[in-house]
């Protein structure tokens, strides 16, 4: 590095005080202060004939250990000739050579050079590579003289990806990548945080290796998916998982925490070959928290694998997580939840299983907008022995029952969509939980409550069902504000057995049953003490 | 045994028991019947379903004066048919006493007040 001397503002001119010869190292000015302190450069004289010094000393006026023609020729000058800190040719000549200098020898920092690729695009191989030369033959066939080249190849591959898609397996647009001293590619989080991450693909779909880091080959899928879980460190990470079927012969085991498993939709799937001894899913979360599960579509291959452990996705004492925007379609539980709490279950499709969810001894945990249809013979919703969760905006069609409650108390169930065969919402030993603004039409029952209690009933819409609210050993209910009629609401639109709102049996007791709109057939109440029934709309 | 359509009671004439399965959990159904049209209803659809159902006739002579008869509640309708018909009627005809008796007193003082004989 050559050395850069300070200039000093408008270039201000002092005087020669005494004459001086060529070889004279110490000279005297008239005013010091008007030169930079030392070490320094002056210009004696003006013009073409001018002496450029070095002066490694000043003392007030005086400049010593001088070298005498540092630029231009050393020779005597009389007495008040100018000097002066002016702009030299050395100083723009250590200017250029120093940035160049450091352009070739800057360290990151972590200690390592910074390589500056050369990329040549030519037929041959570049005579002696060096780190990071990229070769491109005409073939467009790229090669790499180190491990920095090949990360730099990895880097152009994911900014294509980036180009051409709004979310991809790698990355999300506009998702910065990093990459670790030791040569490993991060996704950076918003935050700036590093995320470890591993893509996988199969090459049943035509992935190579050069596209992924575990590639399948269509058999034990889970293999390479688990290593690669395996791989990320004790913080979590993320696994994306690239367009294609996958065919898994045992469980994909979730077991630290923190960890995202991402696919690209229905275009993912994971395809259940193998039946469970036990409860587990093709995806098992045991013991951990805040990990995410979304978008990939898991076929349980109910057609082939009958076990009813056969579960799409399976949390087993698992917190805070999230579940969301996957397909579990075709097991003998779309998602079934064990001693799991506070978790996120949002926006999936669980269709023809035998439950689309089921929970068990699970509280808090929020369901909302997902679809279960073609649940047979069981429910969309299943909730045993489980508290204070939330079922929300859910749609469940054509099942044999859209939710039920068994043993659950304290659950909200609102604004869900129960068009099912045999019961729309259907509640058995469970307590003060809410069921509130769910439309249940088309179901032998829309809403029935058997062995239950303090549970309030508001702004349901129960049509045309055989029954639309019955209740069946229940007592202290409150069922107000709701809507269930058949057909027009004619008298005619009813059989005998067919009721609005029927307290079943003598074992219900201090039900208040009001403002019910009830068109075309009144409360029927077979027994019991203390139920009310006013204001209800029936002609 | 009864049940209240509203403010109506409806003796129940037949019960209609059988079993559902839900879920996990099996459960004892059972549909109180008030005329066998509706126990034929009930029947009808447990056997298209297949499902095995038990059916109990309920002795109701001696209760027919209770059909049809209105009340704001069950607990008040309970309350008359366990004193019995006799009870009723008493009551009944008390109450119509008392009716008559206050309709001839709104008669005479309208009368007195009007200086017109009734």
């Amino acid at each position: 590095m050559q050395p850069m001397y300070h200039g000093i503002v408008n270039s201000p001119v002092t005087e020669l005080a005494d004459e001086i010869d060529a070889d004279a190292t110490t000279i005297e000015v008239v005013d010091g202060s008007k030169l930079p302190n030392a070490p320094n450069i002056a210009t004696i004289g003006t013009g073409e004939d001018a002496e450029t010094i070095l002066y490694e000393q000043k003392t007030g006026n005086i400049l010593s250990d001088v070298t005498r023609g540092f630029q231009g020729t050393a020779k005597a000058w009389p007495a008040g000739t100018k000097v002066s800190r002016m702009f030299t040719e050395y100083d723009h000549a250590s200017f250029r050579q120093n940035i160049q200098e450091l352009n070739t020898t800057l360290s990151d920092h972590t200690g390592n050079p910074v390589i500056h690729p050369r990329v040549f695009q030519q037929d041959t191989p570049p005579d002696n590579p060096q780190d990071g030369d990229l070769w491109i033959n005409t073939s467009d066939d790229v090669y790499q003289g180190t491990v920095f080249a090949q990360l730099q190849q990895e880097i152009a591959a994911h900014k294509a990806e980036i180009a051409t898609s709004t979310q991809l397996g790698h990355v999300k647009v506009g998702q910065n990548l990093a990459i670790d001293p030791d040569g490993t590619l991060h996704a950076q989080a918003s935050g700036g945080k590093k995320v470890a991450r591993f893509v996988i693909g199969t090459s049943t779909a035509g992935w190579t290796e050069n596209d992924v880091d575990y590639l399948c080959d269509g058999v034990d899928d889970q293999e390479e998916i688990n290593a690669a879980i395996q791989a990320l460190p004790a913080s979590g990470g993320e696994i994306v998982i690239l367009d294609g079927t996958y065919n898994i012969g045992a469980r994909i085991d979730v077991n630290k925490n923190s960890v995202t498993i991402r696919g690209n939709g229905s275009a993912t799937v994971l395809k259940r070959m193998w039946n469970s001894g036990s409860n587990e899913g093709v995806i098992t979360l045991n013991s951990v928290s805040n990990c995410k599960i979304e978008n990939l579509q898991i076929d349980g291959n109910r057609s082939a694998y009958t076990s009813t452990n056969n579960c799409g996705i399976y949390l087993f004492s698992s917190d805070n997580n999230t579940i969301t925007g996957n397909t579990f379609n075709n097991n003998s539980r779309g998602i079934y939840l064990t001693d799991s709490h506070n978790n996120t279950i949002t926006g999936n499709t669980c269709n023809y299983n035998n439950f689309g969810i089921y929970l068990y001894l699970s509280d808090n945990n929020t369901i909302t907008g997902n679809t279960f249809n073609d649940n047979d013979n069981a429910s969309g919703i299943y909730l045993a022995n489980s508290d204070n969760n939330t079922i929300t905006g859910n749609t469940c069609n054509n099942n044999d029952t859209g939710i039920t409650l068994s043993s659950s108390d304290n659950n909200t169930v609102t604004g869900n969509t129960c068009n099912n065969i045999s019961f729309g919402i259907y509640l058995y030993a469970s307590d003060n939980s809410t069921i509130t603004g769910n439309i249940c039409n088309k179901n032998g029952y829309g809403i029935y409550l058997i062995d239950s209690n303090n549970n309030t009933i508001t702004g349901n819409t129960c049509n045309n069902n055989s029954e639309g609210i019955t209740l069946f050993s229940s007592n202290n209910h409150t069922i107000t504000g709701n809507t269930c009629i058949r057909g027009t609401g004619q008298p005619s639109d009813y059989t005998s057995s067919q009721y609005t709102i029927h307290l079943s049996g003598s074992g219900n007791s201090y039900n208040l049953i009001s403002s019910n709109n009830c068109m075309g057939k009144d409360v029927a109440i077979d027994g019991g003490p203390g139920n009310t029934s006013v204001n209800n709309k029936y002609n | 045994m009864f049940r209240m359509l509203g403010k109506r009671v409806e003796l129940i004439r037949y019960i209609v028991k059988w079993q559902e399965t839900q879920g996990e959990e099996t459960i004892e159904m059972e549909e109180r019947c008030v005329s066998e049209e509706h126990k034929n209803e009930i029947e009808q659809k447990l056997t298209e379903r297949g499902i095995p159902f038990s059916t109990e006739s309920i002795a109701q002579a001696g209760n027919e004066w209770f059909e049809g008869l209105e009340f704001d509640s069950y607990d008040e309708a309970l309350e008359v048919f366990n004193a019995g018909r006799e009870a009723y009627e008493q009551k009944k005809q008390l109450q119509e006493l008392t009716d008559n008796l206050r309709l001839r007193a709104d008669i005479d003082y309208l009368a007195i007040m009007t200086g017109v004989d009734v």
